[in-house]
Formats: structure tokens, C-alpha cells, sequence
């Protein structure tokens, strides 16, 4: 193709992204040129077809991705944040599946409630750690085995779906009552503060737990890959930590050690 | 090689039939996998296509290649293709003749192209270079359009047999956008139909469409209306017989109901006068 050719297609493009991007807009006349016959408002309602397609795409896709958010916000509130968060963040990869990941961010500069960011934040670990690699975890019923002397260096590999998060317990809440089905209305919080989850896949099913702060330091610190007996040694005196291991493996947050 | 049994019968795998899958495997030859949904993933969507992969045949249908665009063409979602493929033996990869992101910005619909000598030169330069890089040949499919554009050189399907010409692509011919394309620009879809380059052509799609007053949308959200089937009947006529994948996107019903609905495409008798069975398209 010439390079006019080119640039002429190129332009044309633009131009009809444009027209996509921004449907209140009336159609550029240099586009309203290229396509051809009709009348203006056959036009018009062609190229709408293309432009409405598009917000609705995105705006589902992030219902999708954000379903307890929606309920939590009411469809109005969720779809004026979807469609300002399309407007500021037009799609860069080919796949959906990343499009939606800035929301939480996006909805902490548009100064949100806490528990709807908060919130954000649960659904969109949830959705990554559905995304996340597969890997075999460690039979939760085998022993560690390491030699005492290893403990110094011994890591532990974690299950690459998992994270922690701080988390205001009113947005842990609501997520619990909307997996219940009882969207009728958002629960009043029932508990003030924050919580710590770790979040997690194993097999086919997405899991989350609520974790005391000490563990989630702990496991952190083991995701970071700190050496046990340096992670343990942070740990407050008393701590439970043979059952927070316990419960850990048999989750399948571990899938060997270095 | 590569190709399916000429009366193969397939779904569009979508993930809300997985159960029903893998509880009682469905009477279909074939499963096209939306390609997309299991690239940048590594997780429950990679180990569903392993499972259905196990079990049936799959080719690959995507809808970001770009393949008409102006921006470079993206290797690494080439790689990521091949290696998609690799994993599940599909046969074939597929995608469409439209442009699906500009500047770097991809706006997730087939959107038209002019059917001009300067967009045909640009497009086959393309589709060979694409064709180098996963080494095979590429499989292209009309989309539905709403506007098409003044310059014209060719009409689309004499667009598509040029681009067959010139870079040995196959082609995907979806019966329900030659029907809703035919309606919204005014052509006759059997006329289309009956310029396709056949010997190029590896499958066809139905789907159901939403007609508006002023036009009809591409929406796969229902049935495959009667002016369609008998549009696939012409086809099957035309080219002799070619697998059939029936899409499903939105008020997706029971996995049953899709293949019962698929079963029509059985029944056409192949070797009926395309005339006395066609009865004109509606």
C-alpha cells in the first residue's frame, strides 16, 4: 500500500474511533464523507450502532468483573463510575481480561465511599487469583520433613493465586451477603474496622479467608520469600502458628520448598 | 490435514456450558474456542480448554487481531496464538476482516473497512505477514457491518476472493452477517453467496441477529431466524458441504437447546435444486 493509502486508512480509522469514543458528538464531517449514501440520519444511527456497542461492551465487562460492587453501589451510581472509568482508561490490550484492573485506583481518586474501594480491591484479587498460573500444591497431610538445620534457609514456595489484603469489614461483609443472594439491599455493616483476607485457587475453586494480622504478616512475609525461621521470628509469642500452617496447607497455599 | 468432516456440527464453547459438558459430552463434532478468553490466563479458563480439548476437536476464532488495521502488527499476540494452539491442537486460527484497535487503543468490535485497491494492497501485505508468523494459513470471516464507505473498488465478497487471491487465506463465512450485512447495505445475500470462492471457504457460522426499524444487528442472542437457514442450506449447497459452528453470546439457554437447534443444519438435504429449496431469501 502507499504510504498516502496508509495514512489515508489511518486517518479514517481515527476518525471513526472518535466517533466511537464519543457518541454525543456529531459524526466529523471528513468521516460523514467517507461513508457512503444515506441520509444523514441513517448515518447517524448506523454509526451508533458502533458507539453504543462499545460503551456497552466495557461497561459489562466491568459488571462483570465487579458484580458485588454493582449491587453495593445500585446500578446508577455503578454505571456513572463505569462509563467516567472508559472514558478515562479506553482499553490497551486485546483482551478484556486486564481492562477493569485500575477500577480500585480509579475509584479512590474519584474519592468513592472506602467500602466500595474496598470492595473493588476484593473482587479484583478475586479475579486475578482466578486468572493465576496452576500449580500442584503440597499434599496438606505430608510432613515438611526438612532437617531442623534447613529452617534457616528453607523457603516456601506460595501458590501464585495468592494474596492478602487489609480490608474494611464492611466491604467483607457486604461480599458475603451478595454471595448469599441477599442483594436486596446492602446490609448494615455489622462490624467496624479493618480485616485481613488472603484470597486464593485451588483446583477450579477460588477461595478467602480471614486471617488474624499477625498471620497475615507471616504469610506475606513467606509470599515475599523470606526463609521460615526468619518469617516465624516475627511472629508474637503464643501465636498459633502450627494451626495457621495447618489450615494454610490444607487450603493449598503451598506447592513446595527451595 | 487440518480439515474437519464436511458435515461437522460445532458450538462456540462458552463457560456457562462447561457443566453440562463434561457431565454428559454433547452430540457435536467440533468446539470453536473464543480465543481471547484463554490468552493472558493462566488459570480455571486454560484448565477448561484442556478438558473439552480432551474430548473433542477445537479451532480457534478471535476477534483482536487487527488483522485490517494500521497499527503494527502484534507479535507477541501472535506467539501467545500459536501457543494457545499448541496447547489444545486446534486445526485452525481464525479471525475477521476488520480493523479492532488504533493508536494503541483497542475498541473490542469487528469494524469495517473500505473495500478500495489501496486497503486490499495494505490488508494482503498483512494477512502475509500475520500467515508467516504463525505458519499456517489464516482463516478470515465476514463480519456483520453497519456502514460501509464511498470508496469502493470491490464489494466485500469480491474484497475477500481478491485477498484469497493474493495471500492463499482461507475463509470463515458466517451465513447470518452475509444476511444482516445484505439487509443493512442492500445486496442480496444469495448473490453473495453464490460469488464465494468455495475451494478456500473451511467453515460457516449461523447465528441469530435483532432486526430494528432501520436495520439488524449482529447480536447472537437468539435463534437463527428462517431467512438464515435457508441461506446455510444455500451454502451447504454451493460448497458442497462445509462443518457448521452455531454462535451463541448473550441469553445463552442450555447447552441442549443449542444442540438441538444445531441439528436443523443435519437435515438439509445437500443434493435439493438450491432454487426449489430456497424460496428466496426473506
Amino acid at each position: 500500500m502507499s504510504r498516502s493509502g496508509a495514512a489515508s486508512l489511518r486517518s479514517l480509522q481515527r476518525s471513526f474511533a472518535r466517533a466511537m469514543f464519543a457518541p454525543e458528538r456529531t459524526i466529523a464531517p471528513s468521516l460523514r464523507r467517507r461513508i457512503a449514501g444515506r441520509s444523514a440520519s441513517v448515518v447517524d444511527a448506523r454509526m451508533a450502532v458502533y458507539s453504543h456497542a462499545y460503551a456497552a461492551r466495557l461497561v459489562e465487562v466491568l459488571a462483570g468483573d465487579y458484580g458485588a460492587l454493582r449491587s453495593m453501589l445500585e446500578e446508577d451510581v455503578f454505571a456513572w463510575y463505569a462509563h467516567r472509568y472508559v472514558a478515562a482508561h479506553p482499553s490497551r490490550h486485546p483482551n478484556l481480561n486486564r481492562f477493569g484492573a485500575r477500577l480500585p485506583a480509579f475509584l479512590r481518586r474519584e474519592r468513592a465511599p472506602r467500602r466500595a474501594v474496598d470492595l473493588a480491591r476484593f473482587e479484583l484479587a478475586l479475579t486475578r487469583a482466578f486468572d493465576a498460573p496452576y500449580e500442584e500444591p503440597m499434599a496438606p497431610d505430608v510432613p515438611l520433613a526438612l532437617p531442623a538445620a534447613r529452617w534457616a534457609t528453607a523457603r516456601l514456595v506460595v501458590n501464585p493465586s495468592v494474596q492478602i489484603l487489609r480490608l474494611s469489614a464492611a466491604a467483607v461483609d457486604f461480599h458475603a451477603a451478595w454471595r448469599r443472594g441477599d442483594t436486596s439491599r446492602a446490609p448494615s455493616p455489622k462490624r467496624a474496622g479493618d480485616v485481613y483476607v488472603v484470597v486464593f485457587r485451588t483446583d477450579d475453586r477460588l477461595g478467602r479467608r480471614e486471617l488474624a494480622r499477625a498471620a497475615a504478616d507471616l504469610l506475606r512475609a513467606l509470599v515475599r520469600g523470606r526463609p521460615l525461621t526468619a518469617a516465624v521470628e516475627n511472629v508474637p509469642p503464643g501465636a498459633p502458628v502450627d494451626d495457621w500452617f495447618a489450615q494454610w496447607r490444607a487450603d493449598g497455599l503451598f506447592t513446595g520448598v527451595l | 490435514m487440518n480439515s474437519l468432516p464436511h458435515e461437522a456440527l460445532g458450538l462456540g464453547l462458552r463457560p456457562s456450558h462447561y457443566d453440562e459438558i463434561f457431565a454428559a459430552p454433547p452430540r457435536l463434532d467440533f468446539f470453536e474456542v473464543l480465543s481471547e478468553n484463554y490468552m493472558h490466563t493462566g488459570g480455571r479458563p486454560l484448565r477448561m480448554l484442556d478438558r473439552v480439548a480432551e474430548r473433542f476437536p477445537v479451532v480457534l476464532h478471535g476477534v483482536s487481531m487487527n488483522v485490517a488495521g494500521t497499527d503494527p502488527i502484534d507479535r507477541d499476540h501472535l506467539r501467545e496464538l500459536r501457543a494457545l494452539q499448541r496447547r489444545c491442537g486446534a486445526r485452525w486460527i481464525s479471525d475477521h476482516l476488520c480493523w479492532t484497535a488504533v493508536d494503541g487503543v483497542h475498541l473490542h468490535d469487528l469494524l469495517p473497512i473500505p473495500y478500495d485497491e489501496a486497503t486490499l494492497d495494505h490488508v494482503a501485505a498483512r494477512v502475509r505477514r500475520i500467515q508467516d508468523e504463525l505458519e499456517q494459513p489464516l482463516v478470515l470471516e465476514n463480519p456483520s457491518t453497519y456502514v460501509r464507505f464511498a470508496a469502493r473498488d470491490f464489494d466485500e465478497v469480491g474484497f475477500l476472493a481478491a485477498l484469497v487471491e493474493r495471500t492463499g487465506c482461507r475463509l470463515l463465512v458466517d451465513v447470518n452477517n452475509v444476511y444482516v450485512s445484505g439487509t443493512n447495505h442492500g445486496f442480496d445475500p444469495e448473490d453473495w453467496l453464490r460469488r464465494v470462492p468455495w475451494a478456500h471457504v473451511v467453515w460457516l457460522h449461523l447465528a441469530g441477529h435483532t432486526t430494528t426499524p432501520t436495520h439488524r444487528i449482529d447480536t447472537h442472542d437468539q435463534s437463527v431466524c428462517p431467512a438464515v437457514w435457508r441461506l446455510h442450506a444455500l451454502a451447504q449447497e454451493l460448497s458442497g458441504g462445509r462443518p457448521t459452528v452455531l454462535e451463541r453470546d448473550d441469553a445463552i439457554p442450555p447447552l441442549a437447546q443449542l444442540v438441538a437447534e444445531l441439528q436443523r443444519a443435519r437435515r438439509v438435504p445437500r443434493s435439493t435444486p438450491v432454487r426449489r429449496r430456497m424460496g428466496g431469501v426473506a
